[in-house]
């Protein structure tokens, strides 16, 4: 396991503290040694040899065999899940256990070691549970090498990770908005209506402005409840065109919507634009 | 008119997959693939001793610019949460068992590991580490499991040959017999039926 410490020392960040609280356990108490999460009844099987530093050809099974029920006990206890493999192995090494207590002349002359199937088993588990271990270090060390061509996360409101919204709540936030609009106080003028060109217009201008703007902000310039909705309207018809993307960080939270369509395309075509300008 | 290398800089520098050697000799015209190669090492060994936030690695298969290691917290910082999670314990060995052992069914994985991994083999095959190769000719006609390209990458290493070696069993077990012949004249029998999986190698 000396890798596994290497590895954490390298890459520092949160990611490897089950890889550290996994080497912690090893170095403690009986209890606590018994609490990583195990892969399979095998798994634990080698485990316990290890942990007993016996010899893994030469098991003494009746040992092993109350340290393995103990664990599954005590994984019981505390609810975590034992699959029903862990129960199988619990039988096998009962089994094995009564066979070894049999006097040789009841046994089978022939009989093989009851002990060396399960051996064989181990055995070859190990050789890749070993291997599994080469294979998070060379995972953990390829992910210092980054590719091209991810995206970058530069400007998010919050940490945090936003969610996709549903339309139930983006007509809620609707609702929201208009409720809270206060009744104008009329002088005159008849506002002409705004077109759904327009609308979007004026969205889109505000977009390319800012990249990115609150739910709310964007619908605020909008006075009346008409123009309000044919503001909605627009937003839903950028979508559908996915020129934005609506996120939000939690439930209930505020809604973002995020200008797209300058992400990957728009570069190439304003250059195009450009050029179409000059000749 | 560039160079060989500043061409071949920009065509990786534009790729972000690895490269074959074979493509960028293709791309390149007039070179052959030992020449292309020369000018790769040249490259390689220059991304590594020049100031500079990237290296040219050879990887599954090709070749690719990646990112300094030492540079990766200020990279992850940047990329933040977009990363792919790690792979959990149960993935890396049954990973490791299709690594070595394929191409191999599912029943042969879980024969090894003592625990069925129907639901690790799904994630890998989600994850394109893993792919179906076809089926075995056995009972069932089971699909047989191996590794993908994506594998390689994700391993950072060139080819499967290029894994840790294995370690073997026999010489284990030839220790054992060998120590309890020493212990008791009455030996168990020198040759023991095989009871894993080994047989589909």
């Amino acid at each position: 396991m000396k890798e596994t410490r290497g590895q954490t020392a390298l890459t520092a960040p949160p990611r490897d503290a089950a890889a550290a609280e996994d080497g912690e356990a090893r170095g403690m108490s009986l209890i606590r040694v018994a609490l990583p999460a195990f892969t399979g009844p095998l798994d634990l099987l080698l485990h316990l040899i290890q942990r007993d530093e016996v010899e893994i050809t030469d098991i003494p099974i009746a040992r092993i065999t109350r340290e393995y029920l103990d664990t599954l006990e005590l994984m019981r206890e505390l609810d975590l899940e034992v699959a029903g493999e862990f129960l199988v192995m619990a039988a096998t090494l009962m089994r094995i256990k009564v066979r070894m207590l049999l006097p040789p002349a009841i046994a089978d002359e022939e009989e093989e070691d009851p002990r060396e199937g399960l051996v064989r088993q181990l055995l070859e588990y190990r050789r890749f549970k070993e291997a599994s271990r080469e294979f998070e270090a060379l995972e953990t060390e390829r992910r210092l090498l980054f590719d091209r061509g991810a995206p970058a996360q530069l400007e998010d409101p919050q940490d945090g990770e936003l969610q996709p919204v549903s339309l139930f709540r983006l007509l809620d936030a609707l609702k929201n908005v208009l409720q809270r609009q206060v009744p104008a106080i009329v002088h005159t003028i008849t506002a002409e209506p705004i077109s759904l060109e327009e609308a979007i217009a004026v969205i889109r201008g505000q977009l390319e402005r800012g990249k990115r703007a609150l739910f709310e902000e964007v619908l605020s310039g909008f006075v009346s409840r008409l123009e309000k909705i044919t503001a909605f309207l627009g937003l839903l018809e950028l979508l559908k065109q996915e020129q934005i993307t609506v996120s939000q960080e939690e439930l209930f939270g505020p809604i973002w919507i995020v200008w797209r369509a300058d992400s990957a395309r728009r570069p190439v075509d304003s250059e195009e634009e450009e050029q179409h300008a000059d000749g | 008119m560039p160079t060989d290398k500043q061409i071949l800089e920009a065509v990786l520098f534009a790729s972000d997959v690895p490269v074959t050697l074979n493509v960028l000799t293709q791309v390149l015209g007039n070179r052959s693939a030992e020449e292309v190669r020369a000018v790769l090492t040249e490259m390689a060994a220059a991304y590594e001793s020049e100031e500079r936030g990237v290296i040219l690695s050879e990887i599954a298969g090709g070749f690719q610019i990646l990112s300094r290691k030492e540079c990766a917290p200020w990279v992850e910082q940047m990329l933040r949460s977009r990363r792919k999670i790690r792979l959990s314990k149960p993935a890396l060995e049954s990973l490791a068992i299709v690594a070595y052992k394929q191409p191999i069914t599912k029943v042969e994985i879980d024969s090894i590991r003592g625990v069925d991994s129907a639901g690790v083999l799904h994630t890998l095959l989600e994850r394109n580490l893993v792919t179906i190769k076809g089926r075995s000719k056995g009972v069932g006609r089971p699909l047989l499991y191996s590794t993908t390209q994506e594998f390689l990458s994700y391993m950072g290493i060139n080819e499967v040959t290029d894994l840790p070696e294995l370690k073997e069993v026999a010489p284990l077990l030839e220790e054992r017999e060998r120590l309890s012949e020493e212990g008791e004249q009455a030996s168990p029998e020198p040759e023991v039926e095989v009871s894993t999986a080994d047989g589909a190698a």
